[in-house]
């Protein structure tokens, strides 16, 4: 059986405020080059050195190869609707 | 499969979801109803600015950032209540934060939040399309609060503002072969 909890990892994301103070707003780099936002609980999300952020997702597929990774977000998109994405790899 | 108010403090007790703060173990008292628990609307709500000549595209790339842009934050307390206007739309949250974790066992949670009869009588909707809280969410719960009723009405802190209603999700949602079904790029619209 699965566990999850190994599924979760951090991707980097763009961050700025939310509506309400235990959110962001957050942006996210898709493989296709469009960008999706949403708002995100501060509980998912991390900062790193040099002001940057992560969020957390479960990661569903990685492929090396085409340098892209399938994750379920926490939320789903404003403008997908959607919880599954697809991004570059982050290296 | 809804959860009884006894199975839900039995699954708090185990750790299959997260309630915050822990509504109490007397599934006899309020917050526990026979199959759901009531929640309490925190002290932060979001108002629309006055309306501007804006038609929402949500394929267009920062629909949060506007929504933040175009929308005021206020503070209430017991001394400075929100009053609703009939024909408002304002956003507000829980005082609870819930998570609904995807564990990988064979049964996870997932969750409806739904109104409160005592609410709807006065005209009060505190959602409206979107009571799904999926398994694996952990947050705050943000409520759409419409006044369809005829009279102001006064918004608390900490009163009873909705229900959550708990439901079994059989099977793990990451193990299914067809999540991607049907879908030929990441964002399943091409």
């Amino acid at each position: 059986m699965a566990n999850l909890q190994n599924n979760y990892f951090w991707i980097p994301v763009n961050v700025f405020p939310g509506m309400f103070s235990s959110e962001y707003s957050v942006e996210l780099n898709l493989i296709d080059g469009k960008k999706v936002s949403f708002f995100a609980d501060k509980s998912l999300i991390r900062e790193q050195a040099g002001n940057k952020y992560t969020l957390r997702v479960v990661l569903i597929n990685r492929d090396a190869d085409k340098n892209m990774e399938d994750v379920m977000l926490p939320y789903e998109t404003f403008e997908t609707s959607s919880r599954w994405v697809t991004i570059p790899i982050n290296k | 499969m809804i959860l009884s108010n006894t199975e839900i403090l039995k699954c708090l007790d185990r750790g299959d979801f997260t309630i915050t703060p822990h509504p109490g173990n007397d599934t006899t008292k309020s917050p526990y109803n026979t199959s759901a628990i009531d929640l309490k609307l925190g002290n932060e709500i979001r108002v629309p600015k006055a309306p501007q000549p804006v038609q929402l595209d949500l394929t267009i790339p920062g629909i949060s950032n506007f929504l933040h842009d175009h929308t005021e934050l206020k503070i209430i307390s017991n001394d400075s209540p929100y009053s609703l206007r009939p024909n408002k739309f304002i956003l507000a949250r829980t005082l609870e934060t819930v998570d609904f974790p995807l564990t990988g066992k064979d049964i996870c949670y997932s969750a409806r939040v739904e109104g409160k009869s005592s609410l709807a009588r006065c005209g009060i909707l505190i959602h409206f399309t979107a009571p799904t809280i999926h398994a694996g969410f952990s947050g705050i719960i943000t409520l759409e609060i419409i006044n369809l009723g005829v009279h102001s009405f006064l918004l608390t802190p900490e009163m009873f503002i909705c229900q959550l209603i708990i439901e079994e999700v059989k099977g793990s949602p990451i193990n299914s072969p067809n999540q991607f079904s049907g879908q030929k790029s990441a964002t399943g619209k091409h």
